[in-house]
């Protein structure tokens, strides 16, 4: 994948090295590398994915790192139906509609 | 020595130049700062508060009475039971969350100083309040957030915050998971010259007292008396610390209750457990380490100061939230939270206990969305190997499994001992301070700082310590 000066992209930025990281947090946390993600356009001419590349941010720092996505878009959603949860409605509505106290 | 720490070691000289306050004026001893004096010269007297939020399009938003949760309450309760919950729709507010109050002061505050841009820690609502408050007032604006983990998988919620940033036009800066965030934020105020809209800032709490009033003035107008308690979902302490503040300022002696969602055994730096919680704020794991040592903020004194103002602290668990924000929807036709959610999980359990005379405000919601909602949270969870389950959420274990409430009865806010809280608080000040001779000026401080008497205090430090303790 190729993106192009101007193009909207996600880089990638080890900002600290698993050995450079703080003494005082959980080993799990320790044994990994602290990345940064942040997205800008392209100030090169151009960059594959993967490699190296300079962009300029929204608040215009311009800055480098790797690479690894071009017009990043959000793909979150509002999850999968879920049969678990749906006896609640059903329960809350016949409690609602009994006389009187259970 | 890296990176890390030289930024570190330039922690305080970077934080003067990135806030006006000049928090060390307020210093006493090594312990003790003056808090109200602290508030009274730096923040902003409640009505321009309201002044700058109103031409902000933030605040005045609409007091619900929960009619039909409410019906249900007077089912689940004995006789003469069942308290009435009102609801703050704080979703109203720009941005959609109560934390607009709060940056519409920092970023007015900013804009007036001059500062060309400001900088947020926060993987929360709060970076969508900064962002928005900024675009309406014509400053830069870099969120720095607590995002992905060591396999590049994003928390939805946090996704979702994200986007809300950058459609309000701002920076988003994503870090993996770790306390290192700060490092960056650090880095990042040196390097821009910002201002540090920190959550924590006296004009930040200053800006929120303004809910604690509405709340009291909202019920007041609408019943003719005053709450007796208010519910606020608890964190870092800044919701709970302006709510009581702004309540007081209205003349109200409600109670004021702490909710959090329990998120027990889940360590919040540990890459493994960061995308098996369902909840990325509102919970324990911010909830009680603020309350017992509120100076690990990105400011030197934070103004938010829980313990000081907490009447009682309940708990309750991701399946009860989540049960209450179906309710919410499916009984009141508000699509809200989830974790705003929290404190009316709890309020809908300590209803049942109180008289049907009272009333109690549950004093925020927050917008709902892609991510946020709860199906998309209990679907992430589901595909990271938790168990859904229907039960009694007593039984639930964080990060293995999320248990629903069979029936709302399962509905249960468990009290934390407030005693061991304080006595928390008082064994972080030891570890701190391990050679310090308490003044009585400390103990004054300290008993402020507890919400207790002196005396209470002395005879607490007598038991942490195991002998006797001097004073000078």
């Amino acid at each position: 994948m190729l993106a192009i000066k101007g193009d909207w992209v996600l880089i990638e930025q080890l900002y600290l090295r698993a050995d450079q990281r703080q003494s005082n947090i959980p080993s799990d946390t320790r044994q990994t590398d602290f990345h940064l993600r942040i997205k800008g356009f392209l100030v090169d001419e151009k960059c594959v994915v993967g490699d190296d590349c300079t962009i300029k941010t929204k608040t215009e720092r311009i800055i480098s790192g790797k690479l690894i996505d071009i017009m990043p878009n959000y793909e979150h959603s509002f999850g999968d139906y879920l049969v678990e949860t749906a006896y609640i409605e059903h329960q809350l509505r016949n409690l609602l509609s009994e006389d009187s106290h259970e | 020595m890296n990176k890390a720490q030289a930024i570190l070691n330039r922690k305080n000289e970077i934080l003067k130049k990135a806030i006006d306050v000049d928090f060390l004026k307020y210093k006493q001893s090594d312990i003790a700062f003056d808090y109200e004096k602290m508030m009274e010269e730096t923040g902003y007297p409640i009505e321009e508060a309201m002044r700058i939020q109103s031409s902000l399009g933030v605040g005045s938003t609409p007091m619900l009475e929960l009619k039909n949760i409410n019906s249900l309450i007077k089912k689940l309760s004995a006789e003469g039971f069942g308290a009435r919950i009102f609801l703050k729709d704080e979703a109203g507010n720009l941005s959609g969350s109560f934390k607009a109050r709060r940056a519409a002061i920092s970023v007015y505050h900013a804009k007036k100083l001059g500062y060309k841009g400001v900088i947020a820690a926060t993987s929360g609502n709060y970076g969508a309040a900064v962002a928005a408050m900024c675009a309406k007032l014509n400053l830069k604006c870099i969120i720095v957030q607590e995002c992905f983990d060591s396999q590049g998988i994003y928390q939805p919620e946090i996704i979702e915050k994200a986007r809300a940033i950058e459609a309000y036009g701002a920076e988003v800066v994503q870090c993996s998971v770790g306390p290192e965030l700060f490092v960056v934020f650090l880095d990042l105020l040196d390097k821009t010259g910002y201002f540090n809209a920190s959550l924590y800032s006296p004009y930040g709490i200053a800006g929120l007292e303004t809910l604690g009033m509405e709340c009291v003035d909202d019920i007041r107008r609408l019943t003719g008396k005053d709450p007796s308690a208010i519910v606020v979902t608890h964190a870092g302490g800044g919701n709970l610390t302006a709510t009581a503040r702004g309540a007081q300022k209205a003349g109200s002696n409600c109670k004021i209750i702490a909710a959090s969602v329990n998120l027990h055994g889940l360590h919040m730096a540990s890459d493994q457990d960061f995308n098996r919680k369902s909840f990325t704020t509102g919970h324990t794991g911010f909830g009680f380490p603020f309350a017992i040592y509120p100076d690990r903020s990105d400011v030197i004194y934070s103004a938010a100061r829980a313990l000081r103002y907490m009447d009682r602290y309940l708990l309750v668990k991701q399946g009860e939230v989540f049960y209450i924000t179906e309710a919410l929807a499916k009984l009141e036709g508000m699509e809200r939270g989830p974790a705003g959610n929290t404190s009316l999980a709890a309020a809908f359990s300590l209803a049942q206990h109180m008289s049907e005379d009272e009333i109690i405000v549950v004093q925020e919601t927050e917008y709902t969305s892609a991510g946020k909602h709860y199906n998309a949270q209990l679907s992430f969870a589901k595909n990271n190997g938790i168990e859904i389950l229907i039960g009694d959420p007593r039984n639930e274990i964080a990060g293995t499994n999320i248990v629903f409430p069979a029936h709302p009865r399962d509905i249960l806010a468990q009290d934390v001992d407030l005693n061991q809280l304080r006595l928390s608080y008082l064994r972080q000040q030891l570890k701190m301070h391990p050679n310090h001779s308490f003044t009585n000026e400390d103990l004054i401080y300290m008993a402020h700082e507890c919400n207790e008497s002196v005396e209470w205090i002395q005879n607490a430090l007598i038991e942490l310590k195991g002998v006797g303790h001097e004073t000078t």
